[in-house]
């Protein structure tokens, strides 16, 4: 059993993920030989169980998808069933909606920025260790977060709520007034933002650069949420409706989630990283100069460093809340109603967590013929592994439980929704004798 | 005081805490349903004195069985862990309590569940146990 070593890491039950999952790393000597991320995909009953539905009820089943982000689920889901009815909203409508979004990323960037990443890089086994030493940073993120939720209940993310969105815009629209009691909070988020991507370059951060495919949508005059081109540093440029003619689901035996691929190439990453680096020009230039000042120059690619572009998305998080909150003026009606036509429809809007696409066709009474959903963190699943099988190889000389931790931390850079897709992640790493059978 | 139902109605057992929210709702006892992270919950009870938390869990107990636990129990429980949140209740109590923000008197109820899978149906052991709790909770002896 001298020379070389194989071993094999394995966890199961990731941390701070969200939800639960696997992983399974087999290394011989310092090659990898396999590496197996096992997410389930729950979209697949949804996909079912939205099926003989009317249209109107798909913002509201879909959103009970994620937990952590019901408002994506809401906003891909109007949007899609919008272009197959040929819809087109209020100005005003749209604004409430990049409203809402801002609500989400602030939400989900700040759980996952200080709650689930920072421990990893400051060495604490969790937020509650982390706590003790670093209390009001902690403080400072539970306000933040408080704040996004509080922009999310508002416009009615995970509960029925007379503000509730639907297809065609919202069941009721606020007054200008009311929006105007967020201003004081979202400026001091707006603060605390920046203080959060300060405080994030001062982490000490692997030398581990990869070359991706980033893709994200595009917008000619918006750092993205519900509207654009879905665009990529390789030439990618379409129209949400072609996406299935650009990228392939495969099947793969150790997952019951599908690995997506662009057709004809390889695996791709969506979210933070992808954003900032295909629209950085559009960031506010607050988020910019902050983004300047810590160095933090596009392209990233380096994954441990997507805490501080989730620091920056913050930031634009809140400028752009700001923004909407002084431009508003109430639509005209609330939503424009929907004449019934049978029709297919998709979209693709920013998630946190990157593209979320959501397709329906539907029949000449307006229910759901068929429904495909595919979330982000199915379609960053392989390049996960992907990443894992170049940083494995590096973790070779440490202690089989330090060389877990790192998979995880390198796991957690893409802040996978596994509770959108799955239960429980487990990791595991083994070791055998290399060139035995 | 505040009663809180934690859990995911999509996810079989796991909705347990929030049927327990919805059933003493429709018996006229005002409660708040939480299906997001755990780390909300801190949101909710910020300067409530009392507070009762129902949620699914999982500890090798026979499904359907009705825990009741104070917050030292719970964060020296292992049991616990099995919570199927991912930033988990007893981490979110646990930061509470370093940051001196947990309610003055917190009550937890944990129901033993016994299967998760998403579209799930709810077991009749779990059903039941709701029923009790409900009972238990609204007409205290």
């Amino acid at each position: 059993m001298t020379g070389q070593n194989s071993r094999t890491i394995r966890v199961d039950t990731l941390a701070r993920v969200e939800g639960e999952g696997a992983l399974y790393i087999k290394m011989v000597g310092e090659r990898v030989a396999d590496v197996k991320l096992k997410i389930y995909e729950p979209p697949r009953f949804f996909e079912a169980f939205l099926r003989g539905r009317h249209f109107s009820e798909a913002p509201d089943i879909t959103s009970r998808i994620c937990g952590i982000c019901p408002i994506a689920y809401q906003m891909s889901a109007v949007h899609a069933i919008e272009r197959a009815l040929g819809l087109r909203i209020d100005p005003a409508v749209r604004l409430l909606r990049r409203l809402f979004y801002c609500g989400e990323w602030i939400e989900s960037h700040t759980l996952h920025v200080y709650m689930l990443h920072a421990p990893d890089f400051l060495g604490f086994q969790d937020v509650m260790g982390m706590a003790k030493d670093h209390r009001s940073v902690v403080e400072r993120a539970l306000r933040l977060k408080k704040i996004g939720n509080r922009i999310v209940s508002f416009l009615g993310g995970r509960e029925i709520h007379p503000i509730s969105a639907a297809v065609g815009g919202f069941y009721k629209a606020p007054t200008k007034r009311v929006l105007r009691e967020l201003a004081d909070d979202l400026q001091w988020a707006l603060e605390a933002s920046l203080e959060t991507v300060r405080w994030t370059a001062t982490l000490e951060f692997p030398d581990f650069e990869q070359d991706y495919e980033f893709v994200a949508l595009r917008h000619p005059d918006e750092y993205p949420f519900n509207e654009g081109r879905l665009v990529s540093n390789r030439g990618l440029d379409i129209d949400a409706a072609e996406y299935e003619d650009h990228f392939v689901e495969q099947h793969v035996k150790h997952s019951n989630a599908l690995h997506s691929v662009v057709r004809g190439r390889a695996s791709y990453l969506v979210g933070p990283m992808a954003r900032f680096n295909l629209n950085f020009d559009k960031l506010p230039e607050a988020a910019q100069q902050v983004a300047r000042d810590v160095k933090l120059t596009i392209p990233v690619k380096n994954p441990f460093r997507s805490i501080l572009v989730r620091g920056v998305e913050l930031v634009f998080a809140c400028a752009e809340a700001l923004r909407v909150i002084r431009d508003y003026e109430p639509p005209a009606a609330p939503r424009v109603e929907a004449s019934t036509r049978a029709g297919v429809g998709q979209a693709i809007t920013e998630a946190p967590r990157g593209i979320l696409y959501h397709r329906y066709a539907l029949d000449d009474k307006g229910m759901i013929v068929t429904a495909k959903i595919i979330p982000p963190t199915s379609q960053n699943q392989k390049r996960i592994e992907d990443d894992l099988r170049e940083y494995a190889p590096r973790l070779v000389a440490w202690p089989l439980d330090e060389a877990t931790w790192k998979c995880e931390q390198a796991i957690r850079n893409y802040d996978p929704c596994i509770s959108c897709a799955t239960h429980f992640l487990k990791l595991t790493v083994e070791r055998e004798p290399a060139g035995g059978a | 005081m505040l009663i809180i139902g934690y859990g995911n109605r999509e996810r079989g057992d796991d909705g347990a805490g929030v049927l327990v929210a919805e059933q003493l709702r429709e018996l006229g006892i005002p409660t708040k349903i939480h299906t997001a992270d755990a780390l909300a919950l801190i949101e909710l009870w910020g300067g409530v004195e009392e507070v009762t938390l129902i949620d699914a869990v999982v500890t090798g107990a026979p499904a359907g069985t009705v825990h009741k636990w104070d917050v030292d129990q719970m964060l020296g429980a292992e049991a616990s862990h099995a919570s199927s949140h991912g930033m988990g209740l007893v981490q979110a109590i646990g930061l509470a309590r370093s940051l001196g923000c947990l309610p003055g008197q917190l009550h937890l109820y944990g129901i033993e569940g016994k299967r998760f899978a998403i579209g799930q149906e709810m077991s009749t052991e779990v059903k039941n146990a709701v029923e009790r709790l409900v009972r238990q909770i609204a007409e205290p002896s």
